[in-house]
Parts: structure tokens; sequence; C-alpha cells
């Protein structure tokens, strides 16, 4: 399959008042037509980050290098017309929280904003049609009444539903999702990936999902990278990391897991200020040591099958 | 302990026809000392509305509340405010739960306004250390904006600052809903280590049913403003 997304060595440094703080320490994915990449790890770790990156939400003065392929074009040598263009039509963007509607506009209005973009025609009628089509998509059970009403006027489910449909309205060949079903009960969660999952396969529409809640990944998503402290320790199939951990970080979290017993492994996260050339977890990984502090783990080691870990003690 | 029967809350949807819309509908349940009460349900089933009612930051329509043979919704004026320190809560939001613009040594230091004047001035920064080690945070957090610490950081404080005054009854609504499940395991630990050492009673509400049937004794499933079913956790076995 054709590579729709390729990020190569993608890095962010800023200047804080304690330092240089590295945000993301050289990250490097591809996402293939018609796939789902899922981005997890916990909070504080440049999840966020990826997604604002790969949308243009940093400024040109934000300390950013590496290259973005979107199609073949390096997306952070775009001007800002072209980038415009690509965002409205190509890239959808579905955010985490519901307040990103705006309470002053109904949710058809949202959508025909959208759609006003990517149509030729842009008679009231066509985009009207064309709204209630993807609400109908995401299965609200009164289409015309949801195109009508405020953001207020809906629970929290369907607001989210509203979102996707906003994201998915103009069937962009890629869809950066941040957090998308976080705080939703698990009923609720189950049926919109469902949803999003049979969206994919009808558009063939690839996705870059960034979440924390694993069973989103194990739900849906072919790929899987889990990021800790600004750089990926395990990328591969999402059921060889989810099956066959082999990190530490990886597995620390698989434990963590309320159905495996939530055992935790304590500590924090050395943060954005942490420089030193080794390995980021070692003070809270199980197997290091202080000898192995020193290696440098810059480069990955294959377990076969695209899986790659970034630890020195993986095999072990 | 605390004694709930027949609590409703009604809201008016709509903007000239008011339709009632019953956000809880003839709710009764007890929780005794030492208990951890679960509730568990669906988006917009009523849970968060009973946290908020049993903090008296709404008031039901009807029903009564009874916490050590006291009533709760009578309560007014000093005896409020004695019983305020007594149940405190833990929230979903932990970044808008604290000021922005204080420090966490300020924002910890707020909640013994509650215990009066006096006894706010004593307080002490060592007092303050003391009850951040409590949580596994260090002296170094103290002079820190929320902004630059964690989300599972920030929620240790907001569980530092609802222990603080030793309540006898703590609600944490959805108090790891938005953590990842490392930090997410690191709290509920910490939360189930203070319950064994000071003996809190707790209502843990959520919608994540493994975690629910994890750490609670008993749990009630709430549907559409209802309580469908109450049930003890038999697996004790298995909990953490």
């Amino acid at each position: 399959m054709k590579n729709l997304l390729s990020v190569k060595e993608l890095k962010l440094v800023y200047d804080s008042p304690a330092g240089k703080a590295h945000a993301l320490r050289g990250v490097s994915f591809n996402v293939e037509e018609g796939e789902i990449f899922g981005i997890a790890g916990e909070s504080g770790a440049g999840k966020t980050t990826i997604c604002r990156l790969l949308m243009g939400f940093m400024g040109k003065n934000a300390g950013i290098s590496g290259q973005v392929y979107f199609n073949g074009d390096d997306i952070l040598k775009l001007n800002h017309k072209d980038l415009y263009r690509l965002y409205s039509r190509k890239i959808g963007f579905l955010p985490q929280s519901i307040a990103s509607l705006n309470p002053l506009l109904t949710i058809g209005t949202h959508i025909t904003e959208t759609l006003k973009k990517n149509l030729k025609v842009k008679t009231k009628k066509i985009l009207k049609q064309k709204a209630i089509y993807i609400l109908d998509a995401l299965e609200f059970s009164d289409s015309g009444q949801v195109y009508n009403s405020f953001p207020y006027q809906l629970s929290g489910g369907m607001n989210q539903r509203a979102l996707l449909a906003i994201a998915f309205c103009c069937f962009p060949n890629l869809v950066i999702a941040d957090e998308p079903f976080t705080g939703l009960d698990p009923d609720l969660r189950d049926h919109l990936l469902e949803t999003v999952r049979i969206l994919k396969y009808k558009k063939n529409i690839s996705m870059v999902i960034v979440t924390h809640d694993l069973k989103v990944i194990e739900k849906i998503c072919d790929k899987t990278a889990i990021i800790y402290n600004g750089s990926f320790v395990e990328t591969g199939e999402t059921k060889d990391v989810i099956k066959t951990p082999l990190h530490p970080y990886t597995r620390s979290l698989i434990k963590a897991m309320p159905e495996n017993g939530m055992i935790p492994t304590w500590g924090f996260a050395p943060g954005a200020l942490y420089n030193d050339a080794g390995c980021s977890f070692q003070p809270r990984c199980p197997m290091g040591s202080k000898e192995k502090k020193k290696h440098i783990v810059s480069f990955p080691v294959s377990a076969g099958n695209n899986h790659y870990v970034w630890c020195l003690n993986a095999k072990n | 302990m605390l004694k709930i029967r027949n609590l409703s809350k009604i809201y008016y949807k709509g903007l000239f026809c008011k339709k009632p819309v019953f956000s809880l509908n003839g709710i009764s349940f007890d929780v005794k000392h030492n208990e951890i009460f679960g509730i568990i349900g669906k988006n917009g089933s009523g849970k968060t509305t009973i946290a908020k009612i049993l903090l008296k930051l709404i008031k039901p329509d009807y029903g009564t509340i009874f916490f050590n043979n006291h009533n709760l919704l009578e309560l007014k004026g000093e005896k409020l405010r004695g019983f305020r320190s007594k149940i405190q809560g833990i929230s979903q939001n932990y970044e808008t739960a604290l000021n922005p613009r204080m420090k966490i040594k300020e924002s910890l230091k707020e909640v013994f306004l509650a215990t009066g004047r006096k006894a706010f001035n004593e307080i002490t920064d060592n007092k303050l250390e003391a009850m951040l080690n409590e949580v596994g945070l260090g002296q170094e957090h103290l002079n820190r904006f929320p902004a630059q610490l964690s989300g599972g950081q920030l929620q240790r404080i907001n569980i530092a600052r609802a222990i603080a005054l030793r309540p006898e009854l703590i609600i944490a609504d959805e108090p790891t809903s938005n953590l990842d499940v490392s930090v997410q395991a690191q709290i509920i630990h910490l939360m189930l280590k203070i319950k064994k050492k000071t003996g809190m009673s707790f209502i843990f509400i959520s919608h994540d049913h493994t975690l629910i049937s994890l750490i609670c004794d008993r749990v009630a499933i709430f549907n559409a403003g209802r309580i469908i079913e109450i049930k003890s956790m038999r697996n004790t076995e298995k909990r953490v």
C-alpha cells in the first residue's frame, strides 16, 4: 500500500527558563492508505505535541526539525495558503473536548461551514442534504433535529458524535484524532469505535489516533507506537505490541490496566528537561542498572514483523 | 454514617414550555464507616449530580440526607462550615480544580481557611511539605504553579487537599478517568493506602466496571436517575 503520511526524525525543542526542553526527541513513523495508526503513552509524553505539529498549530518560531511528508509534500515547508487548502480538504481533525464546538452555532452550521470549503455547488439545499447524509451515517436517530440543535441541547455522547461528523463530513484522506473517546462510558465508546471503523472501510480513510486508553488501541488500531518522554519506545502491529510487549514500559502499562490487577510502576517521567544521553525510562525500569544508563538507545532493536523496540534489555 | 432517602433532583428543559427532566429520581442508599461505595452508570445517569448534592453545591428538590444523624439539608451558617470539613471531594477535572494563578503552596494552605483564620495563620511550610509527602510528592513542588505539573501530580495535589482536614467521607467523582493507566494505578493505590491508614469512607464514582469491581465494597448501578441495583462485590480475594 502507498504511504500517505511519513514522519521522519520529528523533533521539537523550546527554550524554557530552566534550559532547553525537548518535547519530542526524534519521532519517525509511516501511515499507509486506509490504516489506523495509534500512539499511546502517559500524559506529558508528547502525544498532543505530535497532533499539534501534524495539524500545523505550532508557530514558525517553535524549534521544529525533521520532515512530515503528506502525499509527497513536506507539510513543514508549505506556505500558509497551501496549508489552508490541505487542512480544509485533505486532513480532518477530531479534537478531544466537546468544548471545541461553538455554543452559538447549531450542529448543522458547524458541518456546512466545513462542507463549503469542499463542494463546488454551495446551495443551501445541497449543503443540508450532505450534512444530513453524514449525520445519518453516524446513526443519529433523528438527524433533522440534530441538524438544528445547539451543542447544549445534546448529551456529551451526541456532541462527541457531532465532532466525528465534522471531522469526517468531507471524507478527508487523513483524520488526526487527539484523545477522541476520553471520558465516555464504555458502551458509547465501543459504539463510536464501530462507527469509525465502518466509515474507514467505506471511504478508505487513514487515521492517526492519539490516546492513553489501551482498550481503544487494541480495538481499532492496525499499528501502534508507545511513546515515553518524547520518544517512541516500541512500535509494531497492534497485536504484537499488546500481546507480546517487549519494552519494560509497555509491559508496565499493560500490567497497570484494571483487568490485569492494576500493578503500578512508581515514579514519574523525567520530563522535557531531561537531557541525558541514556534511556529516559532507566530510573523507573525494573531491569535497569547504573551501568546500562550509559548506553545510548538511539536505534531500535528489531523483533521481526516490523516490531521495533528501543531497549537494550528487550530480548531478556 | 451517610443515609440518603428518596432523593430527587429535577431540571427544567426548554425556554418557554418547561419540561421536567428527572436527573435523580427517588434515590436511597447508605454508606457505612470505612467502606468504599461505588457508583457506576452511563453518561447522564445522574452520577455527578449526586456528588454535587452531597458536597452541597446544588440543592435537591425532594428527599433527605442524614450524615452522622444530622440532616445535611437543614444545616446553616457555622454548623455547615463545621460539616464541610467532614465531607470532601476529588474532582474529575484536575486541571480546573486548582487556581492557575496560585502556587501549590497557597492552594494547599487555602484548605485550612475552613478551620478558622487563627489556625490558617499557624500553618507552616513543614506541615505543607508533610501533606505533599503523604501523596508521594516533595518539597520542590511547593513553589510551582499548576501549569508546571503533570496530570498525575495535579491529581495527587487534589487528593492532598481533600485529605488534609481528615474528613470522614471523600467523594471521588471519576478521579482517574482523564489519566492514563499507569498513573491511574498509582492514584488508586494511593487512595487505598490512605483509606487503610485513616479509615475514611469513599464514594467512588466511575463508569469503568472493571475498576469499580476491583476496589469497591458495594456498588450502586445508576440508570436514568434511578438505582437499578445495589450489590456487594464478592470477589474480595481479587481486590488490590
